[in-house]
């Protein structure tokens, strides 16, 4: 009887999960940090078959479309700025104290790391630019995690084919990402890991981007301190503050 | 015998001349035919690989498939006293290349940076006879040279500044704000669209990449096979690095010279097969005009074989005649249009342009073609004269005479 009971409970439980809107599901995922307003202190470790390399950064967002980042690290990048705000993005190298615009088709490595300039810089949203479908319930290292699929929009300026993430169905966190080209192949794989509370809210402290085709390659990004409720001074985000930021 | 065919031939002086004249034709426009297409891919081959890329170049292992900077190699690791003992070898010529968006603020391109030292240079990235405006960058300085093309784009004339700005050695940023000292027009059109050159300590620094090189050209003596300074140089770098000839450097090359090539030799065989009816046309012609004199000759008991040596003497003669004169014809031609090759224009320019080859047709002068292209018609020329061989072994004096 009580085995009666709980396959009930487990079908019950199975049938509201997969009755979930998926587009909810992918909204309240994105909410803990896209779209939201944060200052964060990151580190980013490169790794190579060969060598590797850690840069120091600040990150500032607010909303969907404005985002600032400075590096602090290592001497000769200090001081690099990189600015999005609404459709401009612009790059200030202190090397020779210029300000570049950058193109719009950025899908090139940032900074020498594997996330691309778009997906730092111009990460836009996935329930904005994807139709999602809810593929069913699959674990990622120990977590039940939602498997939603994301075909891009038909006026989406994306550059996936397709995108499954993994989003897990207590928290309703990222905890990994794959991304399609248009002809089905695996590109890249992001991956989050090590939740810790950020002010009260539990979110991954690691985030790993790992290419598809070059073994022994990734890129780490560690959430060193996360500010859910930073004041942005007026013309915080102008290509002005670019030179002064700290 | 010799003199009989040696009075034979002046005896009709008017159908020796056209048989001479066939042959000769035939051969000058064999062999302008080849000339021309020989000497395209010689000129480019020479322009691209003698004069700026080199038979020969070492790289770490992988460089040259990847093209990342990642990929470089330590100056100190290199044995280059050892390297530049190999008999063949006239110099080593260091070099650092790489990728960067060039910018004037205004426009921006993405560009091919390369780290010289340009008085050790090969002759195409030598920059005394290229540049046509401004001066040479100064060693170790904060100037470029930027190439005609790449100017032209970017609107820039000497004095001007440029930012650039790139990816670095293992993850590093690449920048740098330089000078334009001078304006170079590069032979290569691909690479007088998007060539920055500056001195190597520069492009180093640049990149972070102090004391590093992607490329070594192996300059070659003139003479040198590179196939045996290859095989001498390679014991002598390690498992770490890679020693490519210019046919593994530019494999798209290879192929489309070898697709052309082909080409050509479908078109020349159609016009030996057009020349051989020719020939065999004027031998046709002779056998004919002489049925008569042939049947009085075998009628007053000369032998019939003896009749057939004489005439196949005749015609090698003309033939021989005719195949030295064309070859010698041709020879001022293909030399005039190798050092003023034609210039294509309109369309077919823009339709070369595209495949990033010079718009100019070259000749070769190498005296091989001729030869070759003589005895093929030598050769046709021994085979259409057996049919006058035939025509005298199967000949009735009676009815001959009687014609």
């Amino acid at each position: 009887m009580t085995k009666v009971f709980q396959s009930f409970l487990l079908l019950c439980f199975t049938t509201a999960a997969l009755a979930q809107n998926p587009t909810s599901i992918l909204q309240k995922a994105e909410a803990k940090l896209s779209g939201a307003d944060l200052a964060a202190e990151v580190s980013i470790r490169t790794v190579r078959p060969r060598w590797e390399r850690t840069m120091e950064a600040k990150i500032w967002n607010q909303g969907l479309d404005k985002t600032m980042i400075l590096v602090t690290g290592p001497a000769r990048e200090k001081g690099t700025v990189f600015l999005r705000n609404g459709d401009d993005v612009w790059h200030f190298v202190p090397g020779i104290k210029k300000i570049v615009a950058l193109p719009a088709a950025m899908v090139q490595s940032w900074m020498g790391t594997d996330f691309t300039n778009d997906a730092l810089i111009n990460a836009g949203s996935l329930v904005e630019d994807y139709n999602p479908t809810l593929l069913g319930i699959e674990s990622v290292n120990g977590t039940k995690c939602f498997k939603i699929a994301l075909a891009p929009k038909a006026d989406a300026a994306v550059v996936w084919g397709q995108v499954i993430t993994f989003i897990s169905v207590d928290q309703f966190l990222q905890l990994r990402t794959e991304f399609y080209d248009e002809d089905d192949y695996l590109i890249t794989t992001l991956e989050a890991t090590e939740i810790k509370s950020f002010s009260g809210t539990n979110l991954p402290s690691k985030l790993r981007i790992t290419p598809a085709d070059d073994e022994g390659n990734f890129t780490e990004m560690t959430y060193k301190a996360l500010n859910f409720n930073p004041t942005f001074a007026e013309g915080f985000f102008e290509r002005s503050n670019m030179k002064r930021v700290e | 015998m010799f003199k009989l065919a040696w009075r034979n031939i002046w005896r009709n002086k008017g159908r020796s001349i056209i048989t001479i004249a066939a042959v000769m034709f035939c051969v000058i426009f064999a062999v302008v035919l080849r000339s021309f297409q020989v000497g395209v891919w010689e000129h480019m081959v020479g322009d691209i690989v003698a004069n700026n890329f080199g038979y020969l170049q070492v790289h770490q292992k992988g460089f040259w498939g990847d093209q990342s900077l990642d990929l470089s190699m330590d100056e100190a690791t290199l044995d280059w006293d050892a390297m530049e003992n190999v008999p063949g070898v006239r110099s080593l010529v260091p070099r650092l290349e790489s990728f960067s968006l060039v910018s004037t603020g205004d426009n921006n391109r993405g560009s091919l940076v390369l780290g010289i030292r340009p008085e050790g240079e090969l002759s195409g990235l030598r920059l005394t006879d290229q540049l046509i405006d401004g001066r040479l960058f100064a060693p170790a300085s904060n100037e470029v040279v930027v190439s005609e093309g790449l100017a032209e784009y970017l609107h820039v004339e000497v004095g001007d500044s440029l930012m650039f700005l790139g990816q670095g050695y293992r993850g590093a940023s690449a920048y740098g704000q330089f000078m334009v000292a001078g304006i170079a027009k590069i032979s290569n059109p691909e690479l007088n669209k998007q060539l920055v050159v500056m001195p190597i300590e520069t492009a180093q620094w640049m990149y972070n990449a102090t004391g590093l090189l992607t490329t070594v050209v192996v300059d070659l003596e003139p003479n040198a096979d590179f196939a045996e300074v290859k095989a001498a140089l390679e014991p002598l770098l390690g498992s770490d690095f890679e020693l490519l000839d210019w046919e593994q450097l530019f494999p798209e090359l290879v192929q489309t010279i070898e697709a052309d090539m082909a080409g050509g030799q479908i078109f020349v065989t159609i016009l030996y097969f057009i020349i051989s009816f020719v020939l065999l046309g004027t031998v046709i012609m002779m056998v004919s005009e002489r049925e008569r004199e042939f049947g009085i000759l075998v009628s007053i008991g000369m032998r019939k074989t003896t009749l057939a040596a004489v005439t196949v003497l005749e015609n090698l003669m003309l033939l021989v005649g005719g195949a030295v004169v064309g070859m010698a014809a041709v020879k001022p031609v293909q030399f005039y249009f190798k050092y003023n090759p034609i210039d294509l224009s309109g369309q077919m320019k823009e339709a070369i342009e595209q495949f990033d080859f010079e718009p100019k047709l070259y000749t070769t002068t190498s005296f091989l073609i001729n030869l070759n292209h003589g005895a093929i018609v030598f050769v046709i020329g021994v085979l259409v004269s057996s049919y006058a061989v035939w025509k005298i072994m199967k000949l009735n004096p009676v009815k001959s005479m009687r014609a």
